[in-house]
């Protein structure tokens, strides 16, 4: 197993309260891993560590070792704003800008400083494409992107990540504001994309963490309780408390 | 806190049937085994009848899998309690087409033959194997499913030896013998594969409460 991210005894601590404890993780490489657990068990936060996001948030402080690539990305000087552009991220709920279709793909690479009309015009055409989204955009990405439905927008906004060029692509449940349809489309999309980039994915839906990841990772009140190959997780877990958590008795 | 009390109602529903019909099964072979003694017709008309019911208790059971599988989309051990609910019925319904099939011998058979002690030899190891998957399958006893799987080794065992004889019969020249032999033959050999089907189902009980697949047949 190839491994993208390498984390070992990561603890965080908002003020006084510790929502992460002793956190071991590896990440592989080119692999969906759904990060199940019951609500304020430390999954969101800790797909946040993966891509600094906790830094912005004044009260947490994170002790620990986040390896990327073999390099320490907890660290002070280690350039976050390259790491952000390395491990995109696409949240609950669909955060389009307020703007057209095409400028919010072209949003970041613009702030990268590209100005070629040419070059931006590939990046966008990919990013929709790669986002399954082009078909149904093609003929109006300079309408505004707030008239998409739900379900292109969250698109839109993993077509926004993809145009960064990523490696990761973090997920914080991508598709519990979406309806059934959308969401099979965003599965889709996602078991399509880990063949290109690695996918680290929150959902509270055990059927769609059975569907769609490789591996599972089962939180619980701050610890990483279990890992393993999804199939075994959902058939078989080596934990009560997950067997207890998966199959609905606690939660 | 949320216990999934619908749900944990329909499992034990479930489990239920199962065991109504293995206990249903267990009385066809105690019938069986008196009725291979007097030959009573009307007896074995009886034992074909009941396979029906059987035959729907199988039907019911897999429509409760199914709608089980629809609406509460169950995993790890709520899912292996589903699927053996599933293929255990599946073997019980097999194994009560073994008494149907003796019945029938009965039927066409007018009085009782040399071999109907040797039949009687099969009911002993039958009986006590229902009784430990019974036990096996409500108090997760693995053990017991483990002594299933022993028992059906004996039961091989005891079949070889019985074909050995009848075999030599069946190649007498005289032909009431012969053709005797080749009936009871028929019989042993169903009276043997009910065997299998039970370490089959002692199989899905291992894996049941073990969560590991096992082959013992």
């Amino acid at each position: 197993m190839d491994s993208l991210f390498e984390i070992r005894n990561l603890n965080l601590y908002y003020g006084d309260f510790q929502a992460l404890i002793s956190i071991d993780m590896d990440i592989p490489k080119n692999k969906v891993t759904a990060l199940i657990g019951p609500s304020g068990c430390g999954k969101s936060t800790f797909i946040r560590c993966l891509n600094r996001m906790n830094d912005l948030i004044d009260v947490a402080r994170i002790e620990g070792s986040i390896m990327y690539q073999g390099e320490e990305a907890n660290g002070e000087d280690y350039n976050v704003i390259e790491l952000r552009k390395k491990v995109g991220m696409v949240f609950q709920n669909p955060n389009p800008f307020p703007m057209s279709i095409y400028d919010n793909i072209a949003y970041g690479p613009r702030q990268q400083g590209l100005k070629d009309k040419a070059k931006l015009d590939e990046i966008v055409d990919k990013a929709l494409k790669q986002a399954a989204l082009y078909d149904e955009v093609k003929d109006r990405v300079n309408d505004s992107a707030m008239g998409l439905s739900g379900g292109q927008q969250q698109r839109l906004c993993i077509a926004r990540a993809l145009a960064m060029e990523p490696e990761v692509i973090l997920m914080d449940e991508p598709t519990s504001a979406l309806d059934p349809i959308a969401t099979q489309k965003i599965e889709d999309l996602i078991n399509e994309l880990k063949k290109y980039y690695t996918i680290v994915i929150v959902t509270h839906s055990m059927q769609q963490a059975a569907r769609i990841s490789d591996y599972t990772a089962f939180f619980y009140m701050g610890e990483l309780r279990e890992i393993g190959e999804t199939d075994m997780i959902f058939k078989a877990p080596k934990l009560k408390q997950t067997e207890d958590y998966i199959t609905g008795r606690f939660g | 806190m949320r216990e999934r009390i619908k749900f944990e109602t329909l499992l034990v529903e479930l489990q239920d049937l199962v065991i109504d019909m293995m206990e249903d099964v267990t009385s066809q072979y105690q019938k069986l085994r008196t009725t291979l003694q007097s030959m009573d017709h009307k007896a074995a008309e009886g034992l074909i009848a009941v396979d029906e019911t059987i035959n729907r208790q199988e039907e019911t059971i897999n429509e409760k899998v199914v709608s089980l599988i629809i609406q509460e989309a169950p995993v790890a051990s709520d899912l292996r309690m589903v699927i053996t609910a599933m293929k255990i019925s599946n073997d019980l319904e097999r194994i009560a087409d073994y008494v149907c099939n003796i019945a029938k011998y009965i039927i066409h058979t007018e009085e009782q033959t040399d071999h109907n002690a040797m039949f009687d030899a099969y009911f002993e190891p039958l009986l006590k194997m229902f009784e430990d998957i019974h036990k096996a399958y409500t108090s997760e006893n693995v053990e017991l499913a483990l002594a299933v799987a022993k028992a059906d080794e004996a039961l091989d065992d005891l079949f070889d030896e019985h074909v050995k004889k009848l075999m030599k019969i069946t190649k007498s020249e005289i032909d009431t013998p012969a053709e005797e032999a080749a009936r009871a033959l028929f019989v042993i050999k169903n009276l043997e594969r009910a065997g299998d089907h039970l370490t089959n189902i002692s199989e899905q009980i291992i894996y049941l409460h073990k969560a590991k697949r096992i082959t013992l047949n």
